[in-house]
């Protein structure tokens, strides 16, 4: 025969089980939830992911659109940086005046920590809202001015040009590579596409002002079968 | 004859949610070892002091309130991209770049290594915490791989006794029963259901990561045709060394890239099926060495590689645990489970 305080105890207990089981359920869904909206969402997750956001977002155990995969093996996954020319005076255009400083992101640092990633990452959404199938003009303006008044700030000038430059890789097999991409050299120029060009300047105000100057081209490093060389190939990874 | 169908399938019910409550019982509720969540606490306060301590160069740039995105262009940003500016709370909105952005870093660092020698574990846990989300928070789009699983490893393990074992707090309060602070902020070393939960969610939670990790990488054709490690590693400015002396090795080269590929993708998609069985356990914790060690190779995501490593630590037995480093291990004994009632 049990006790009645040893009854209640384990009443106690079994309650306390019930409310935690509750609460790892949640817990648990929540981080489901977010945990497969991690790519590409649906209606439903997308609607979910807001609900949870005060908790999953606020503890970071959302890590949004983080690319776990690394690369899918697509022109976008390429290395992708910002360079910002760095002139003067405001009030002359960039062609008349001397460039007195070119900043780039990343600088420096080693590939090893996560200093130089956060500026790949940076450009690379850049970069992605100035394809021409995502082209977010409000959303690359924003970047590419808080980015050149930063720039113009910490180095006492007052014109900029914040550009987005890719660097197409290499394909395994050099033979596959198109005409006028040099095998020998992977940092040639020819690799590389100016995705965003941007002028930023300090006017009278001290507001800093933006206007948007180039679209992207951009020709694909791989020969694509019977393609022209020139023209943008299917990806090297695609069926 | 119905009646007895029915009287048959009620019982099976039973029988199935009484089993089942009694697993789940067992799964979350029956006291552990905390020699695991001490040993997790070493290495995850380190990584997190590495990790704040590689982000002191760029410091300006990027987590002062007039670096390189300021507060108002990362809300803006996060808006313009559908994300929602909310819940993105940080101290750092509000430091510019000048000396006290320093000694707040520098804070940072010593509550990440307060918690990785066990000074007031649980308060130096939670502080960790409350700092690594003040730079996630302070500019979201730039948060790399680690944080997410830092995150999570430091809530769960600021729940835990983590300061049980190898901690200054065991040498300055004791374990004793009679020291309560220090029972508060270390936790005891006798086998608890903190311990247990703490362990259980970070093993639910890894087993989810690696699951999200792997599909993922199902979306593209680089992982299906096995050209993904060639293409991490033919980046010409992220890259961690040249790769382009494999080309030599022709065909065979090429080959061992795929293996590679595949190799990643299989575990990722197999780990959290399979580390619950006690078969494969070990296989998939000796081949995460092999994958990770690559990966950190092909990414450069050191300190994200070595964090996801030491996470297979939290399915290692404790037994084990203590043979492997050499830990008394007559001194813990398991406590008998007692069978509760379903919930």
């Amino acid at each position: 025969m049990q006790l009645p305080n040893t009854q209640q105890a384990k009443d106690d207990g079994a309650i306390g089980r019930s409310v935690l089981s509750l609460l790892i359920c949640i817990h648990l869904f929540c981080v489901a939830v977010v945990l497969s909206s991690n790519f590409r969402r649906s209606a439903l997750q997308a609607r979910l992911v807001s609900i949870f956001a005060g908790y999953t977002k606020l503890l970071h155990f959302d890590p949004e659109f983080t690319p776990y995969y690394y690369t899918l093996g697509r022109t976008s996954d390429d290395d992708t940086w910002l360079t910002i020319d760095l002139y003067p005076s405001a009030d002359q255009p960039v062609g008349q005046q001397q460039v007195a400083k070119t900043i780039r992101l990343p600088e420096g640092g080693s590939n090893w920590f996560e200093n130089r990633a956060r500026a790949f990452q940076l450009a690379k959404l850049l970069a992605f809202n100035a394809e021409p199938g995502n082209e977010n003009d409000d959303l690359t303006g924003e970047i590419a001015r808080s980015v050149g008044g930063w720039a113009m700030r910490t180095t006492g000038n007052h014109r900029a040009v914040v550009r987005c430059v890719r660097r197409m890789s290499q394909p395994y097999d050099l033979s596959t590579l198109s005409a006028g991409f040099p095998a020998d050299r992977p940092r040639d120029p020819t690799y590389e596409a100016m995705l965003y060009d941007a002028d930023v300047w300090t006017d009278e105000d001290g507001q800093v002002q933006l206007l948007k100057r180039a679209s992207r081209a951009e020709v694909a490093p791989r020969q694509s079968g019977t393609s022209p060389t020139t023209a943008p190939s299917p990806d090297p990874t695609s069926k | 004859m119905s009646k007895f169908a029915t009287s048959d399938s009620a019982e099976l019910a039973e029988e199935f949610a009484e089993e089942f409550g009694q697993r789940w019982n067992r799964f979350w509720f029956a006291p552990a070892d905390p020699l695991p969540c001490s040993v997790l606490r070493i290495i995850v306060g380190a990584l997190a002091a590495c990790h704040f301590a590689v982000m002191g160069p760029s410091l300006n740039t990027w987590f002062a309130r007039d670096g390189a995105l300021s507060p108002d262009a990362a809300a803006k940003i996060l808006e313009l991209s559908g994300g929602g500016a909310g819940f993105h709370l940080s101290y750092l909105n509000y430091i510019p770049a000048c000396t006290g952005l320093y000694i707040v870093h520098a804070l940072a660092i010593i509550f990440a290594l307060a918690f990785a020698t066990g000074l007031f574990t649980r308060v130096s846990g939670v502080l960790t915490l409350v700092a690594m989300l003040s730079y996630v928070h302070r500019v979201p789009q730039i948060a790399g791989h680690i944080e997410p699983v830092l995150s999570y490893l430091l809530a769960y393990l600021s729940l835990a006794p983590a300061g049980a074992y190898f901690s200054l707090d065991q040498r300055l309060f004791g374990t004793s029963k009679k020291s309560s602070l220090g029972t508060f902020l270390a936790g005891s070393t006798q086998p608890s259901l903190l311990a247990n939960l703490s362990l259980r969610l970070i093993q639910v939670h890894v087993a989810m990561f690696y699951a999200m990790m792997g599909l993922t990488k199902l979306y593209g054709d680089a992982w299906w045709q096995g050209s993904a490690v060639w293409v991490l590693l033919a980046q010409t400015e992220s890259h961690t060394l040249d790769a382009s002396g494999l080309r030599r090795a022709g065909e065979m080269g090429e080959y061992a890239l795929n293996f590679l590929a595949h190799t990643i993708v299989y575990f990722e998609l197999a780990f959290p099926v399979l580390i619950w069985t006690r078969l494969a356990r070990p296989a998939l914790l000796a081949l995460s060495i092999v994958v990770w060690l690559t990966l950190i190779v092909v990414t450069g995501h050191l300190l994200f590689g070595l964090l996801m490593l030491a996470t297979g630590l939290a399915f290692v037995p404790a037994q084990k645990l203590r043979s492997l480093i050499g830990a008394n291990a007559n001194e813990y004994r398991p406590a008998p489970y007692e069978p509760a009632p379903a919930v």
